[in-house]
């Protein structure tokens, strides 16, 4: 049986190109249990889906890694 | 800025953007007061669609900041450029390089000038360039 998954959705600042979208993906997709990156550059918003609950302090650190912030939730 | 008519329309865009990198992206003061020297205050940039206002194009330089190497060598080829009045469109290509890999990127776009040489607007598309052994 497979383990549930969740998808979260956060606010990016400073994305304005697909640059800027690859490179958040990529950092993404590299947190344990990630299946799923999509990243709305017009929106700033990027939707995480992954096996069980991922850590939203793990997703910032990742896009900070990246380059970028997150928004105040 | 120089103003457009001292220019040719490929050294205006060149000279644009070379010396936006050097003075607003570059280094590590507040991007601002260097970026007023380039845009306009309602400056509207739609980049493959998508809108960018003076506040979206500011929070753009951080993240351009932190991710350039430390020598990004970046360059603005620009392939060619037609002047009309005060807008130029331009074919060209972005080098630079990240603090991961190297990056090009082609760009087609439509832009406007104020007299003084700010941009005041653009309309452009972009694509990841191809590499020199691809056809294009």
């Amino acid at each position: 049986m497979s383990e549930p998954t969740s998808t979260s959705t956060y606010k990016v600042i400073g994305m304005a190109c697909h640059n800027c979208a690859a490179t958040v993906t990529e950092e993404v997709e590299l947190l344990d249990g990630v299946t799923a990156v999509t990243v709305d550059i017009a929106s700033g918003s990027l939707t995480v889906t992954s096996h069980g609950n991922l850590s939203p302090a793990a997703v910032r650190t990742a896009v900070e890694e990246a380059g970028y912030e997150l928004a105040a939730p | 800025m120089k103003p457009l008519p001292q220019s040719t329309p490929e050294q205006f865009i060149a000279d644009f953007f070379t010396t936006f990198h050097e003075q607003v992206v570059r280094g590590d003061h507040d991007p601002a007061p260097a970026m007023a020297r380039f845009y306009t205050p309602d400056i509207v940039m739609i980049n493959d669609g998508i809108r960018l206002d003076w506040d979206r194009l500011l929070s753009h330089i951080h993240p351009v900041r932190k991710n350039l190497a430390e020598d990004d060598d970046s360059r603005f080829e620009v392939h060619e450029a037609i002047a009309d009045g005060n807008r130029i469109a331009a074919r060209l290509t972005i080098h630079a390089a990240t603090r991961k890999k190297r990056i090009a990127t082609d760009v087609v776009a439509f832009y406007t000038f104020t007299p003084d040489g700010r941009m005041t607007h653009a309309h452009g598309i972009t694509r990841p360039a191809p590499k020199p052994q691809e056809p294009s």
